[in-house]
């Protein structure tokens, strides 16, 4: 029993083993209230930044047209974490970008003269893929 | 004793803690409040406000992101228990020009004031 409470105090001392209860709040949610009042085919982009704010991220769409995006996000989970030194150095480094586009949240797509066409609901990283317009590489320069 | 020596352990063994990260400058709603749709250009955006943190191409238009977050930790250990609160909040601004680099757009958000140190149980946003 001695020996089973010295490993148990070796370990909490430690801090090799741990337990944890985590939440994540991220940013202000926007209601879907506020959300249903943007109607495709009538509502604008000034209309969207004055009801919404600022978007979390913007990105082209259709060619002149532009995805403004709004996520939120309350995240609570149990976890258990175990600590072994495997080198002389480590870093643990997220990126904000790419932990936001991991956001539920909405999209609001507008035409180049900035009318509301369509709007949509779910996690920003998987909407993005779906929509964004990748610019093909540059050429590579000529040799001489 | 025995009761001694437990709670004795558990005073060691406990540790509260709280820690705060900021990026960038926080946006100044006064600046701001200085642009105009219609009038201002590109230029004057960045001459009162700096460089943007996002530059992003919408055909032959473009956007500007300025943004400052605010996170906020807070949580305590107890022995091999970790409870943990994060509280992320963002001002952000985006700035839309049209292809003569005229400012056509505006969207501010201040939230970032609001970001606090609150343990996990406790509900910070939506109050």
């Amino acid at each position: 029993m001695a020996s089973r409470l010295v490993i148990l105090a070796a370990l909490a001392c430690s801090g090799c083993i741990t337990g944890s209860y985590t939440r994540s709040q991220s940013y202000e949610p926007v209601a879907h209230a506020q959300l249903a009042t943007l109607e495709p085919g009538k509502a604008t982009l000034a209309d969207a930044l004055a009801s919404l704010g600022a978007p979390l991220f913007v990105w082209e769409w259709m060619g002149d047209g532009a995805a403004l995006a709004w996520g939120w996000g309350d995240e609570a989970g149990w976890g258990l974490s175990l600590s072994v030194p495997v080198g002389d150095n480590s870093a643990t480094v997220f990126a904000f970008d790419t932990k936001a586009l991991d956001l539920p949240g909405a999209v609001l797509f507008f035409d180049a003269d900035g009318l509301l066409l369509e709007a949509r609901e779910g996690k920003l990283s998987d909407i993005r893929a779906e929509t964004i317009r990748r610019r093909p590489a540059p050429p590579p320069e000529e040799s001489p | 004793m025995r009761h001694l020596a437990a709670l004795l352990l558990l005073g060691l063994s406990s540790s509260c803690f709280m820690s705060r990260s900021t990026t960038n400058e926080p946006l100044q709603r006064a600046k701001l409040e200085q642009l105009h749709p219609g009038t201002s250009t590109a230029k004057d955006v960045v001459e009162l406000l700096g460089a943007p943190n996002e530059v992003i191409q919408l055909g032959t238009r473009s956007a500007y992101r300025y943004d400052f977050t605010n996170l906020k930790r807070a949580g305590f250990t107890v022995i091999l228990f970790t409870a943990l609160n994060e509280d992320l909040r963002a001002d952000r601004a985006w700035l839309f020009f049209d292809a003569k680099e005229v400012l056509t757009h505006m969207g501010s958000t201040y939230e970032a004031a609001k970001t606090e140190y609150a343990l996990p149980w406790e509900e910070t946003h939506g109050k």
